[in-house]
């Protein structure tokens, strides 16, 4: 059975640590954690901490929010390429600071369903 | 197919909906068709168990289309359930294994308010990481926007003259949802609010339209949508007992992405319709500019430009420029969407590609009406689930 499971990586992020997985086969980073190389299809695979730094790729905000959203509206979202060349998608607090091309550092924000991964202007 | 609405469906279901389109297409069978003579019913379904809470919703359709024993698959590909829906059928044809099949698909949106359409539709993303962290499905396509603007410099503006266009074709289809020109709806929603309107770009600028995920405004966005289509396919040996006039399948393809837009090497395109569509291309023996009219998904203004890139009308970049020069409208180089595409015609997901595959089939035969595209030989239906995770192509070619 893998250990690289959603609620490990949500565990994870609920202790402020954004961690995924490194291929040990071919070297191939992916967040979050998957259980096998979406890349060579390698199951040796090792945990792998990210730091808390990137770039924003993308970004919109939201004025018809999901449900779960609703008292943060409106909210920014978007992708964000991390220093080590991964990308994953995060809200955008102060977003009006945020535009495409910002650099941004994680935050983590916990709400009645538990932690969202977002990124503040750095 | 049914034609999509809002309202006008409010006391159907979705089986009822299934069956208008499914007999509509029967009656249309030149030399006549009875359901009894299909071998299997593919059908595209996104969430009857959301929406309408029924699940097992192929077997429903063919029960209620009389087809019992026939096999019934449903096609759960978010937006392109039932673009997925019609390759399994042509695949079902070429394997031998069938004759005859009927393919459709259907959705019945309007059941929920936009707060629970907004939750559902949002089941087509990850739910874990894009949901999971706020993203709505606009929100996906505003992302894809932003990243455009800063790499290709295209503009809002030009997304305008995409729903403008989409709006003028819409008014031409008796099937579409809106069949109104934003020049219209501007002028009567301001006579309501005791103002007027220069022209469509004040209005669309004016908090009439007001933002849904920025940059993307409500006319940015295609609508909630009820609705259903059917076609009917045949094995080439079997065309002539229904039609001498029939529309050939000349070429599929069909490519999957990852689940997660933040997963792909270049926000600015969907791989999976360049995939796709080279397959189609290829298997069609054609080129992007012998293509004479195509239905792309443009959920939002922006997947139009991005599909008309990817499908390769036009150069990387060049999309939102050649939109705005007039060269995709119904008397264009290229006519894109001359249905109104899913931004006027609507869009309940489910029946969406069975519904450019209609569309295709009277442009083809030339029995489009006031939307006809002048000497449509070759057409292209392109439809894409969600941000681009799923995406079917299919040529057609005049029989």
């Amino acid at each position: 059975m893998t250990e690289y499971t959603v609620k490990a990586y949500m565990d994870h992020l609920m202790n402020e640590e954004l961690v995924g997985v490194e291929c040990k086969s071919c070297g191939h980073l992916m967040l979050p954690p998957r259980p096998l190389c979406n890349r060579c299809g390698s199951t040796d695979l090792g945990w792998r901490r990210f730091m808390d730094k990137g770039t924003v790729a993308a970004k919109t905000v939201i004025a018809v929010p999901l449900t779960r959203f609703q008292d943060r509206c409106p909210y920014g979202v978007g992708v964000v390429t991390l220093d080590e060349g991964v990308s994953i998608s995060g809200l955008l607090l102060d977003e009006e600071k945020i535009d495409v091309g910002s650099r941004v550092e994680a935050a983590y924000v916990k709400d009645e369903y538990g932690v969202v991964l977002a990124f503040k202007a750095a | 197919m049914t034609r999509f609405h809002h309202r006008l469906h409010q006391d159907k279901q979705g089986r009822e909906l299934f069956v208008e389109a499914a007999l509509e297409a029967a009656e249309s069978v030149d030399k006549g068709f009875t359901f009894g003579d299909a071998d299997a019913l593919y059908l595209g379904y996104f969430s009857s168990d959301m929406f309408e809470r029924q699940g097992h919703t192929a077997a429903l359709m063919a029960d209620w289309l009389g087809m019992n024993p026939k096999p019934a698959y449903r096609v759960e590909d978010a937006c392109a359930s039932s673009g997925v829906a019609v390759n399994a059928g042509i695949q079902a044809i070429a394997s031998g294994m069938c004759d005859v099949v009927i393919v459709g698909g259907v959705e019945k949106m309007r059941n929920l308010g936009t707060a629970e359409v907004t939750d559902t539709l949002a089941l087509a993303a990850d739910a874990n990481y894009e949901a999971g962290v706020g993203f709505t499905f606009p929100g996906l396509y505003a992302a894809i926007a932003s990243a455009h603007f800063s790499k290709h410099g295209s503009t809002w503006e030009q997304l305008q003259q995409i729903a403008i266009k989409n709006h003028v074709n819409g008014k031409k289809n008796p099937k579409a949802q809106y069949q109104e020109t934003i020049k219209e709806i501007a002028d009567k929603l301001g006579e309501r609010k005791g103002t007027s309107f220069r022209d469509e770009m004040e209005f669309l600028n004016s908090p009439l339209n007001p933002v849904v995920a920025s940059p993307l405004r409500l006319f940015d966005c295609c609508p909630i949508s009820d609705g259903a289509a059917a076609v009917i396919l045949a094995a080439d040996e079997v065309a002539e007992r229904y039609t001498d006039t029939p529309v050939r399948v000349a070429g599929i393809g069909q490519a999957s992405d990852t689940m997660a837009l933040h997963d792909r090497d270049d926000l600015t395109s969907l791989r999976a319709t360049g995939v796709a569509a080279r397959q189609a291309y290829k298997m069609a023996g054609v080129e992007p500019r012998n293509i004479d009219t195509a239905c792309v998904h443009d959920c939002f203004t922006i997947a139009e430009v991005v599909a008309t890139e990817d499908l390769g009308f036009f150069a990387k970049g060049e999309g939102g420029k050649a939109a705005s020069e007039g060269r995709t409208a119904l008397d264009g180089e290229i006519p894109v969407n001359p249905d109104g595409g899913l931004k006027a015609k609507g869009h309940p997901v489910g029946a969406t590609g069975a519904a450019m595959v209609y569309e295709m089939f009277k442009q083809l035969r030339g029995q489009a009406g006031e939307h006809q595209v002048a000497d449509a030989e070759v057409g292209l239906a392109h439809n894409v689930g969600a941000a681009g995770a799923t995406v079917s192509v299919q040529i057609y070619r005049r029989g």
